[in-house]
């Protein structure tokens, strides 16, 4: 951990004008580590304009700062922006025409209650759980090897949301899958299906290269320690690996005992690398429809890797199509123990984090800034002491995913609110220490998390709390006279007009030009890459990632989050709109705007084609008449219909109707939500 | 220290609440304000130019990548011991200052250099016969022997040379330095890789922007006629038809602008599409290198087989930075071709051959046009070797790995030509003295284009991130 108490200490003088001896270091820090309670909302003058309780806690910092909120969105800006913000995809004019002409009072509420159920809904969502769990397919590194078929994984988290699983059900699963204890039975087996989402445990990038196997297992747990600690917790627990943290309260061995959780597990080598039976495990497909497709596919392939006359390369490829629809997941399993195999090793205390400094050992016990004690965990076992490796990492997910915990509810909330306003309460979502952003309502976020928790952990009834509200409803351009109070709209006074993500653009360019794919699920698939770039297409080394020819062509445009994760190639576009493959947990995407990014839109390979099928699809719709095509162009592309000065425009440019569709397509309205 | 300056605003802004709750609210406004003035331009335009933290000559760096781990006994460390040993059992894994990890533990056999080595230049530098052509510039260079990584394995080892960081996902140095320093030719990327384009080890985290904004990443110059992806208009567009179009662009764009508030990020997009189209034209005028003289072409090796591959890519490094693109890295061949645990004698003379005269091709060019007095050239590996070959029977020997032996030389800016710090033990195995670490190579790199490692932070996941993490040492040995 970098050490700045200098600097914090003369910018805090230099900006605020407090005494410079009042460092934050100094401060004590203990909000994120109260359990949360309800505290009566505050008292605000304007009640007409409140629509739920966020709005109560909204206004009230509003008033106090003499800001007035801006007004009501329109109902088609608001639509588009519940779509993108929901689904991720924008309306069809037919559902935009649906919806305005829908006059009921709760019309908007209908929709978003359409939403929700709508399966697109957890395609988007799960793509942004996938961010902060450093979702990656191949470990990265040298050689960039393939770690398995993760993307089960990644189908358990679009079912999770779309399903709304409770998020104490949701974390337990990721952290303790297969680590199931019983408490009166005997020769019991864990939950095959939990395997899965373990998964979460092996998605870090890992460096085969390395050959010395302590130091990469200590690594391994390193890497999980620190994440799941980031990703459920909100604590940067690692920066107390080498000593105690600098600004938390958590000591060195504090990030030793949480490790302690983790130290019975057995880490599967990917496939080329262990002649040990690999702890790969064959988790049977839950949803029918996919292993009904699996067993069809690998049928088919098999009846191809007969042909006597196939090359090498091709033989290859249809091995890894094979492989890839196996029903074998990534996960982690506990050591077997005794007495088959030696007990769980003992977690030492490592000075400066130096394996070769091995210093005193520590029981599994949890953060003592949370608990406010050093005593180890009371670890979960079965009644006969059977299986004495099991239970550690359950004993951990049960005191994460507890209502007692102060954290876990805030966090979570946290992250579903940064999403839908652009900003979280808390803005460092990773980070609820006391180096993190300190929150803007900290009574709102506590009201959330304690709703959160009585819903059931429902992540549904927190979507439709937030973006119901009039607070989220707000026009995203405000009548305020005084803007230079708040002009990065932390209180919100107006909705956040934002660009949208990598993954938003592409769907929403092959959704209006028809051809965007609905088929759920499956390995992933390989979006074209542009011109160029051939020579990165193929595997350095059998196992190695390749970036595949696609199996059909409609794998060509299915939706972003089926696209196959490679660490070692983000396709590129994606990257320059700043979804990069993430080798950490990402709390929060950062935003640019860059001359490489307008190049991929202007000759890129997607908007182009897509231009030429929208242009098709307009000419159905449409007809012959410019006047109507342009009209129809707005409708799907924009959800609204031309201005006349944009008709007039429009309809006398010297160019072909793929150049208008591409103009609009480029446009600011269409890469940005109001 | 309240001259702080933080390159780009999210830092500042970020860094700013984490006030927020101390003040209980009350300065919030204040603190709101203050923050807007601070953070006006660069949210859109994160590529702007902005001074440095010091005055230094150098202004832009070529970094001369060779993945791998290039042998420093058989190029530019005289390691006459091991002469004497040639063939037999290493008898010590450990240099005077430690081991040199796992490995030499097991059988080996010392592997003499079969190179001549000879004293070159006014400072006397050792060089061996393979650099030809760069022991007749030696006194440009500065040398820096015995650096230490991380890690002996290649991933980690690059990672470790070219982010700070073993893992993937930190920025690399060439974001670093854009992040610091911004751009001077908008209608160019900032910082730029040219490679051959196969896979480099460890992929594109290598040149990744890490958890800065994505306009730091390394843009990736492919040597054929798209140097960048998607910089050319589709077949069947024109440059004078898409004009036309994003004219209208331009328009309905403004008129959307026009009818909303706090727009400053939407008038970005509108700018970057209009460098996007300025870039389509100064991109391609970039890397055709007709207008070059014979004598010039000649000075690279460009014609010749052996040399003609990365004489080019050392052209365009050339042109790059006459064009003010900030960081320029050039990646030498592909798969690790320095990592030579055979070949000695066969192939290594080879990747000499191929990178030394264009090297050397380069430093007289730029110092010709008066380029090198504002240029930084950096020369790197991802480690250094063994003295030994733990493969006992190969006919062309090779070497191990070895991450405390790394050399590295600089020249340019304010670089002391013929300066050398570090001294390795008698088999080349450690330093002698302390051990020079890269995180003080990264200092000095920083230091010597202005940039105060301290200073040039990023607020993230709770820490503020730099590129060497606990703090280098600027090594003033190499300073003129």
């Amino acid at each position: 951990m970098a050490k700045f108490p200098t600097l914090i200490l003369c910018v805090f003088g230099l900006v605020i004008g407090v005494d410079a001896q009042e460092t934050p270091t100094d401060e004590v820090w203990t909000w994120p580590f109260e359990k949360p309670v309800r505290s009566a909302p505050p008292p605000v003058s304007k009640a007409d304009w409140l629509r739920n309780p966020i709005d109560v806690f909204i206004l009230a910092r509003l008033e106090e700062h003499s800001l007035p909120p801006a007004p009501r969105a329109s109902r088609r800006v608001l639509a588009r922006r519940v779509y993108l913000d929901l689904i991720g995809l924008p309306p069809t004019p037919e559902e935009l025409r649906a919806f305005l002409d829908d006059t009921a009072p709760n019309a908007y509420e209908k929709l978003v209650d359409r939403l929700l159920a709508d399966p697109r809904y957890a395609e988007r969502w799960a793509r942004h759980w996938l961010d902060v769990v450093r979702y990656g397919e191949t470990d990265g590194l040298e050689n960039d090897i393939i770690i398995g078929n993760v993307w089960r994984y990644r189908d358990w988290v679009i079912d999770a949301f779309d399903g709304d699983m409770p998020y104490d059900r949701f974390v337990t699963l990721q952290i303790a899958g297969g680590d199931e204890v019983h408490p009166t039975k005997a020769w019991y087996k864990p939950d095959i299906q939990g395997y899965i989402p373990a998964g979460f445990l092996r998605l870090a990038p890992w460096d085969l290269g390395n050959l010395q196997s302590y130091e990469l297992r200590q690594g391994y747990l390193d890497e999980v320690t620190g994440a799941t600690a980031a990703v459920f917790l909100g604590l940067t627990l690692e920066c107390a690996r080498c000593h105690d943290h600098k600004y938390d309260e958590i000591p060195a061995r504090d990030y030793y005992r949480f490790q302690a959780f983790f130290n019975a597990i057995q880490v599967p080598l990917p496939p080329n690398t262990s002649s040990e039976a690999p702890a790969f495990v064959d988790v049977p497909f839950a949803n029918e429809a996919v292993r009904a497709r699996a067993e069809a596919r690998i049928a088919a392939l098999q009846v191809r890797l007969q042909d006597k006359n196939l090359g090498k390369e091709e033989a290859a490829l249809l091995r890894r199509r094979v492989a890839r629809w196996r029903p074998n997941v990534v996960t982690v399993k506990n050591v077997v123990g005794p007495p088959l195999g030696p007990d769980i090793a003992a977690t030492r205390v490592l000075e400066g984090g130096d394996l070769r400094n091995r210093g005193e050992a520590v029981e599994p016990g949890f953060p003592s800034v949370v608990t406010g004690h050093s005593e180890s965990a009371k670890i979960e076992t079965d009644r006969y002491g059977q299986y004495p490796t099991r239970g550690r990492r359950m004993t951990l997910a049960k005191w994460i995913a507890s209502s007692e915990n102060p954290l876990t509810a805030r966090v979570m909330v946290n992250r579903v609110w940064r999403h839908h306003f652009g900003r979280g309460i808390v803005e460092t979502p990773n980070d609820f220490g006391v180096n993190g952003a300190r929150p803007t309502h900290p009574d709102l976020l506590d009201w959330l998390a304690v709703e959160f928790v009585e819903q059931s952990w429902s992540i549904k009834a927190l979507h439709r709390l937030m973006v119901t509200s009039n607070t989220y409803c707000q026009s995203s351009d405000s009548t305020a006279t005084d803007q230079s109070r708040d002009p990065e709209n932390i209180l919100l006074w107006r909705f956040r007009r934002r660009r949208l993500e990598a993954e938003s653009i592409r769907d929403s360019l092959l959704a209006v030009s028809g051809r965007l794919s609905f088929l759920r699920y499956g390995p992933s698939v390989f979006p074209p890459l542009p011109e160029g770039l051939d020579d990165l297409r193929k595997p350095v080394r059998q196992y190695s990632a390749a970036w595949d020819i696609n199996e059909t062509g409609e794998d060509g445009f299915r939706r972003s989050i089926y696209t196959f994760q490679q660490r070692s190639l983000p396709a590129p576009m994606m990257a320059s709109f700043d979804a990069q493959v993430f080798n950490k947990s990402c709390p929060r995407r950062s935003v640019t705007t860059t001359p490489l990014q307008a190049l991929s839109m202007m000759n890129g390979r997607l908007v182009n084609e897509e231009a030429e099928r929208l242009v098709e699809r307009i000419r159905r719709e449409a007809g012959a008449e410019r006047r109507d095509q342009i009209c129809r162009l707005f409708e799907i592309a924009l959800a609204r219909l031309p201005e006349p000065d944009e008709l007039e425009r429009f309809s006398t440019f010297d160019g072909s109707l793929a150049a208008l569709a591409r103009v609009l397509l480029c446009s600011n309205e269409f890469l940005y939500v109001d | 220290m309240n001259t702080q300056r933080s390159p780009a605003p999210q830092s500042r802004r970020d860094f700013l609440f984490q006030s927020y709750l101390g003040l209980g609210g009350i300065a919030l406004i204040d603190l709101l304000s203050q923050d807007a003035r601070a953070a006006t331009t660069p949210l859109v335009d994160p590529l702007a130019p902005q001074p440095p933290h010091a005055v230094r000559k150098a202004k832009r760096c070529i970094f001369l990548f060779m993945e791998g781990g290039v042998s420093q006994m058989d190029t530019f460390e005289y390691v006459p011991a091991l002469d004497k040993l040639d063939g037999k059992r290493m008898p010590t894994s450990s240099g005077t200052t430690g081991a040199v990890g796992h490995l030499g533990s097991g059988p080996n056999r010392v592997i003499a250099s079969p190179y001549k080595f000879a004293r070159y230049g006014k400072s006397g530098k050792w060089m061996s016969e393979l650099f030809p052509h760069l022991a007749t510039c030696v006194d440009e260079l500065a040398w820096i022997h015995g650096i230490e990584l991380g890690s002996s394995n290649h991933a980690p080892a690059v990672y470790h040379a070219l982010t700070g960081n073993m893992l993937p996902g930190s920025p690399s140095v060439g974001s670093w330095v854009t992040y610091g320093l911004g751009t001077e030719n908008r209608n160019l990327p900032g910082f730029v890789v040219v490679g051959r384009g196969a896979p480099a080890i460890g992929g594109a985290a290598q040149w990744g922007n890490g958890f800065l904004p994505a306009a730091y990443q390394g843009t990736l110059f492919r040597t054929g006629s798209t140097p960048i992806i998607n910089l050319k208009p589709r077949p069947g567009q024109s440059l004078d038809r898409q004009r036309n179009e994003l004219d209208l662009l331009r328009w309905f764009n403004a008129r959307h602008a026009a009818h909303r508030s706090s727009t400053s990020e939407l008038e970005g997009r509108i700018a970057a599409y209009e460098t996007a189209f300025k870039m389509q034209t100064e991109a391609p005028e970039l890397i055709d290198i007709s207008d070059e003289s014979a004598a010039t072409r000649k000075l690279y090796g460009i014609d010749d087989a052996a040399t003609g591959t990365f004489g080019r890519q050392c052209l365009l490094a050339r042109r790059m930075v006459e064009r003010g693109v900030r960081f320029v890295k050039l990646l030498h061949g592909s798969g690790k071709p320095w990592d030579q645990h055979g070949g000695i004698k066969g192939r290594l003379p080879q990747l000499c051959k191929e990178v030394d005269q264009p090297i050397t091709g380069l430093l007289r060019d730029l110092k010709a046009r008066g380029l090198l007095e504002d240029t930084l050239v950096v020369w790197a590996s991802e480690m250094g070797r063994t003295p030994w070959d733990s493969n006992l029977t190969q006919k062309d020997a090779g070497r191990d790995h070895n991450n405390y032996s790394l050399v590295m030389w600089m020249a340019g800016g304010d670089v002391g030509g013929g300066a050398s710090h570090g001294t390795m033990d008698e088999w080349s195995l450690r330093s002698v003295d302390e051990h020079v670490h890269i995180r003080d190579v990264h200092a000095t790199l920083l230091h010597l284009l202005g940039l105060d490692q301290d200073r040039l932070h990023f607020l993230h996941a709770g820490r503020f991130e730099k590129l060497t993490d606990f703090g280098g040492r600027v090594i003033q040995e190499i300073l003129a």
